[in-house]
C-alpha cells in the first residue's frame, strides 16, 4: 500500500492520493510512514527529472499530489517534526518575475530532503536578509533570468554582509545570464547551471561547509 | 524564401564560383545557408545589447513610447559593429507579441526589458471575451510599423518580424504557473478511458481549458501573421517562436503531441512559409526532431543551433557538441548557427575569446562545414569592444 502512495506521488496522481492515504491509514499504517512514502515519491520524481525523463508538468503534478496528500496527513502529524537536511531560502531577485527555473530548483531541493522557504519573485534584498535571519537558513539561493536583474545579486551579498549574516549562510546563484565567474566575482559560494546541479551544490555545501 | 533573397543568393553563388568580386555581408550570410561562402559569416542581434549600453540617452521607456528611438538605436549598432548581418530593430521585448492588446499587463521600466506581470485568462469565461483582432493595434502595430520602415531603410540586411506561436502566446495570456498544469490535466484526461478517473480529474480542474486556450492562441497566431502581411511586411526569415515549449518545460514527446499540431495549423495557414522555432537542447534532440516531418520542413535557418544547449560554468555551450553538430550539418546540408553567449563575452579575457573563436572556426573550416557565428544576450556593462574583437577574430580564423 505504501508503495502505491509513493507511485501516486511520483506519477502526479493528485486525483486518487487522498483515497489511497485514507485507505493506508485505515489499515493501520502511521502518518509518518505515509509521509515517508510520499517523500520517496517526490524523490523519485526529482531523480526522473534529473535523468531527463520528467519535465515541468510532471513536477507540478507531483507537487500538487503531495499537497493534496498533506491535507490528509497534516492533522495526524501535529506535534511531530519532519527532519530536514537543512534550510534553504530561495527567491528570484528584485525586478525579475521569472520563476520556472527557481521553482524547479525548489522542487528538487525539497524532494532531496531540504526545507525550502520560497520567497517567490521580485524579492528585494532586505527581504532575503530578513528571511535568512528569521528561518536561520543554512543556504540562500538567488535566481535571475535577465542580464539586467542579475545585477541585484551583489546588493543581496552586500546587505547580508551589513547584517552580519554573510558567514552564517552559504549563498548559491543561478539563472541564464549567471556564470561561475560572476558568482566568484560577487563572492557567492557557488553557481549551478540547472536544478539537478543546484541540489548537488547545496548538499555539498551543507555537508562540507568549507567547499564552495 | 522571397524572390529577393533568392536573387541575392544566386548573385552570391555566382560571385563565389566565378570570382566576380567580394561578397557583401548579407550575401555571405544567405550563401552560408545553402553553400560554403568565403568565410564564416557573423551575425549580431542588435536588441541583445541593452539600449543604454549603446547610448545612455536610451532605455526601454524611451523605446516603447517613441518608436523612432528603436531605429536610431539600430542605426547606431549598424555603424558601431561590422557584423555581416545585424538583425532585429525593436527594443520592446514581448510587448510586440499581441498579448498586451489582449490584456496581459506588462511592466515597463527604464533598465529592464518589458515583462509580463499579470495574465488575463483565469477561466473559460475570460476566453469568451477575447477576440481575434481585425487590425493590428497598440504595440503590435508599432512593431509592424518599425519593421516595415527598417525593411525599407536597410535592404542590405535581414529584417523580419518574429511571431509568438500558440504555446508562447498561451503562456503570456494564461501565465507560466497555470498553463503547464492545464496541459497536465488535459493530458491525464485524454489518456484515460476510465469514466471514474475522468470524473475525478474534473473535480480537480477543467481538462478542456488547455485545448480551448490553444485554439484561441492558434487563431491569434494565424491572424497576427496575416496582419503582418496586410501591413506590407516581407516575412522572409520570419519564425513562429515557442521558446517556452522546450525542455525543461516540456518533453519533446509532449511538445509533438500537444503543442505542435497547433503550430502546424498556423504554419499551414500561411503555406509553410514560416520557420518553426523549436529550441533544441542537444544534438540528439535535433536528430529526434528531424524525424518529425513538420519540424524537419519547418526548421528554417536556425534549426541547427546551440542557443539552448547546456553550458560550461563559464557560459560556453558544451564544446563536445560542436564537432558532432558540424558533422550533422554537413550530412544534412545545413548551417550550424553557433552563438556565443554574452555572459562569456563579458567575463572572458581577450585570449579566452580568441581561443574559443579559433577553436570553433578552425573546426568548421577544416571540416568544410557551414557555420555562422553570432553573439546573444550581452549583459549590461560588457565591454562592447569585445564584440568587435570577436568579429575580427572570425575574419582571422573563419576563412574556408
Amino acid at each position: 500500500m505504501l508503495s502505491g502512495i509513493t507511485d501516486a506521488i511520483c506519477q502526479g496522481n493528485q486525483y486518487d492520493i487522498a483515497e489511497l492515504l485514507q485507505g493506508s491509514l485505515d489499515s493501520g499504517s502511521g502518518a509518518q510512514e505515509n509521509l515517508a512514502a510520499m517523500l520517496a515519491g517526490l524523490q523519485t520524481c526529482g531523480e526522473r527529472f534529473e535523468r531527463g525523463e520528467y519535465f515541468l508538468p510532471e513536477l507540478m503534478a507531483a507537487a500538487d499530489a503531495f499537497k493534496a496528500g498533506m491535507a490528509v496527513l497534516e492533522p495526524r502529524l501535529q506535534g511531530s517534526q519532519r527532519e530536514y537536511l537543512g534550510t534553504v531560502v530561495l527567491g528570484t531577485v528584485s525586478g525579475d518575475v521569472h520563476d520556472i527555473g527557481k521553482n524547479l530548483v525548489g522542487f528538487m531541493l525539497e524532494s532531496s530532503g531540504l526545507r525550502v522557504i520560497d520567497l517567490g519573485v521580485d524579492v528585494p534584498a532586505e527581504e532575503f536578509v530578513r528571511a535568512v535571519r528569521e528561518h536561520r537558513a543554512d543556504c540562500l539561493g538567488l535566481s535571475a533570468l535577465l542580464t539586467t536583474t542579475m545585477l541585484g545579486m551583489p546588493k543581496v551579498m552586500e546587505d547580508l554582509g551589513k547584517a552580519g549574516l554573510r558567514q552564517a549562510v552559504k549563498v548559491v546563484v543561478g539563472g541564464a545570464p549567471v556564470s561561475k565567474r560572476f558568482a566568484d566575482l560577487i563572492g557567492a559560494d557557488g553557481y549551478a547551471s540547472d536544478a539537478p546541479s543546484a541540489v548537488k551544490l547545496v548538499k555539498g555545501l551543507l555537508t562540507n561547509p568549507a567547499a564552495g | 524564401m522571397s524572390p529577393n533573397a533568392i536573387a541575392v543568393m544566386v548573385k552570391a553563388l555566382a560571385k563565389g564560383k566565378l570570382g566576380l568580386g567580394a561578397l557583401t555581408g548579407l550575401e555571405r550570410f544567405l550563401l552560408s545557408q545553402v553553400a560554403l561562402p568565403d568565410r564564416v559569416p557573423t551575425m549580431l542581434v542588435a536588441t541583445n545589447i541593452e539600449p543604454y549600453d549603446i547610448d545612455e540617452k536610451y532605455n526601454y521607456v524611451v523605446t516603447t513610447t517613441r518608436p523612432e528611438a528603436n531605429l536610431e538605436l539600430f542605426e547606431k549598432v549598424r555603424r558601431r559593429f561590422k557584423a555581416d548581418t545585424i538583425v532585429v530593430p525593436v527594443w520592446m521585448g514581448l510587448l510586440t507579441t499581441g498579448a498586451a492588446e489582449l490584456g496581459t499587463r506588462f511592466k515597463i521600466e527604464e533598465r529592464r526589458v518589458p515583462y509580463a506581470v499579470e495574465h488575463p485568462i483565469r477561466d473559460r469565461r475570460d476566453l469568451e471575451n477575447m477576440r481575434v483582432p481585425a487590425a493590428a493595434g497598440g504595440y503590435m502595430k508599432m512593431y509592424f510599423d518599425l519593421n516595415l520602415e527598417a525593411q525599407r531603410r536597410y535592404p542590405d540586411t535581414l529584417i523580419f518580424p518574429v511571431f509568438d506561436g500558440p504555446w508562447d502566446l498561451a503562456m503570456l495570456l494564461r501565465g507560466d504557473h497555470d498553463l503547464p498544469r492545464d496541459l497536465r490535466l488535459h493530458k491525464d484526461y485524454v489518456e484515460t478511458d476510465d469514466p471514474r478517473r475522468r470524473e475525478r480529474i474534473r473535480s480537480v480542474g477543467d481538462p478542456d481549458l488547455y485545448p480551448a486556450i490553444m485554439e484561441l492562441t492558434t487563431r491569434l497566431a494565424i491572424r497576427h501573421v496575416g496582419l503582418a502581411k496586410e501591413h506590407g511586411l516581407n516575412l522572409m526569415g520570419s519564425t513562429l517562436v515557442d521558446q517556452f515549449a522546450t525542455k525543461p518545460v516540456l518533453s519533446m514527446e509532449d511538445f509533438i503531441r500537444y503543442v505542435l499540431p497547433y503550430i502546424e495549423r498556423v504554419w499551414r495557414a500561411h503555406h509553410k512559409k514560416l520557420g518553426i522555432g523549436y529550441m533544441y537542447t542537444s544534438p540528439d534532440d535535433i536528430e529526434k526532431g528531424m524525424q518529425n516531418g513538420t519540424l524537419r520542413q519547418g526548421g528554417g535557418m536556425t534549426a541547427y543551433g546551440n542557443y539552448t544547449f547546456p553550458q560550461t560554468p563559464d557560459g560556453v555551450s558544451l564544446p563536445e557538441y560542436d564537432r558532432r553538430m558540424l558533422e550533422m550539418v554537413k550530412r544534412d546540408h545545413k548551417c550550424y548557427g553557433y552563438l556565443i553567449h554574452g555572459k562569456f563575452i563579458r567575463d572572458a579575457s581577450k585570449q579566452e575569446l580568441e581561443d574559443l573563436v579559433q577553436r570553433v572556426c578552425s573546426m568548421a573550416t577544416e571540416m568544410r562545414a557551414r557555420m555562422s557565428l553570432g553573439m546573444v544576450s550581452i549583459p549590461p556593462g560588457t565591454d562592447l569592444n569585445k564584440i568587435d574583437l570577436v568579429l575580427r577574430l572570425v575574419e582571422k580564423y573563419g576563412r574556408y
